[in-house]
């Protein structure tokens, strides 16, 4: 695309301004061009190219307000694209669903884990279900239970009533001995 | 010591000798509470000798094979002239749960010998008991005849009330093992 501006001074013209510089009115010249061929083209390529290389000859500092806009939509930018990374990696513990649901899940395994480390209290509706339940297959061996204990105990028992009866025995023997005494001693 | 301390000495002793000899009494006392001694010694004395031989008897006629003789032999002694607890004591009531117990024991281990029908049997458990088994001191006597009563409820299919009566025989084995380990005076 020819933009009409030739940097290359004439014998005995003035030197044409340089590309860079700001006061030459290249840019004006080249907007011109682009209008009288019925705005066919862009220029924007160039123009941008030109700006570099006009920045680069002479660095242009940014004013402090330019600089914090400049960080604030930086930053704003960094944050959205930290949200959509982090929704779509899945970080789970930023996410409220984890936390409504692992309080929810670790109030049912403390409850779960009270009901099985606690013992049961029977209720006084459930002490007779529970004491009526068992009933036909404990009677065969409760009767089985008794009568060994029995085997066990009865022998102690039967020598507790030898000592009882020779306790009576000697009680009737003194009665019988006092009653003799006083016949004796009533008899004339 | 002076003379005013010998006369303290003096006075308080009848109270010092009253206090030991309630200690005594209380001992003997707690040795034999809930033991109900017979009013009729003579009673006791001739149930239990009689009780002795019947006993012998039997043993002799089970190791000869005679269970319809040792039967009848038990049988013969619900005839006897059995005393009540308040004339026999708890002893009375023993040697009558023993005898009674070896009865039913026999009955149910041998339905075949001179059978009877379930409700005899449970009538003759309950005549064995008495009216007041709970009364009783603990004894594994009265304890086996309770609980035979259950097999007894048991065989008629009466498993709620043979229940009953086992947790009732094992209630005085419970007590007598107490008793054994020095828990229950």
């Amino acid at each position: 695309m020819s933009t009409g501006n030739d940097s290359r001074a004439q014998p005995g013209q003035q030197p044409t301004p340089g590309v860079v510089d700001p006061a030459g009115g290249w840019e004006d010249a080249l907007r011109a061009g682009q209008e009288a061929e019925g705005n066919a083209g862009s220029v924007d390529a160039e123009l941008a190219i030109v700006h570099l290389l006009r920045h680069a000859r002479a660095p242009q500092g940014l004013a402090d307000t330019q600089f914090d806009a400049n960080w604030a939509s930086i930053e704003e930018a960094i944050a959205a694209e930290g949200r959509a990374a982090s929704d779509a990696t899945g970080a789970w513990w930023r996410r409220p669903w984890a936390w409504v649901g692992g309080t929810a899940a670790a109030a049912a395994a403390a409850a779960v884990m009270l009901m099985v480390v606690l013992p049961p209290t029977p209720t006084p509706e459930t002490t007779p279900a529970i004491a009526q339940a068992p009933a036909q297959p404990k009677t065969a061996s409760t009767a089985a239970m008794v009568e060994r204990q029995f085997a066990i105990l009865a022998p102690k028992a039967r020598e507790q009533q030898v000592r009882e009866a020779d306790d009576s025995r000697d009680t009737l023997r003194s009665s019988l001995l006092a009653d003799a005494i006083a016949a004796d001693g009533s008899t004339p | 010591m002076t003379v005013s301390a010998r006369g303290w000495v003096t006075r308080m002793l009848p109270v010092l000798a009253g206090m030991m000899l309630g200690g005594l009494l209380m001992l003997v006392g707690l040795a034999q509470a809930g033991r109900l001694a017979g009013k009729d010694p003579e009673a006791v004395v001739a149930l239990a000798q009689q009780m002795q031989v019947l006993h012998r008897k039997v043993d002799l006629q089970l190791r000869a094979k005679d269970v319809a003789g040792a039967i009848e032999a038990l049988e013969d002694a619900r005839t006897l002239p059995w005393p009540d607890r308040e004339r026999g004591g708890d002893l009375g009531m023993e040697l009558r749960h023993d005898v009674y117990g070896r009865l039913v024991r026999l009955r149910l281990d041998h339905p075949d010998v001179a059978p009877i029908e379930p409700d005899a049997l449970l009538a003759l458990v309950d005549e064995g008991l008495g009216p007041e088994p709970d009364a009783v001191d603990p004894n594994p006597f009265t304890a086996r005849l309770m609980a035979l009563r259950g097999e007894s409820l048991e065989g008629q299919g009466r498993d709620d009330e043979a229940l009953t009566a086992y947790e009732r025989a094992l209630d005085i084995n419970r007590t007598l093992l107490e008793r054994e380990l020095g828990d229950v005076p």
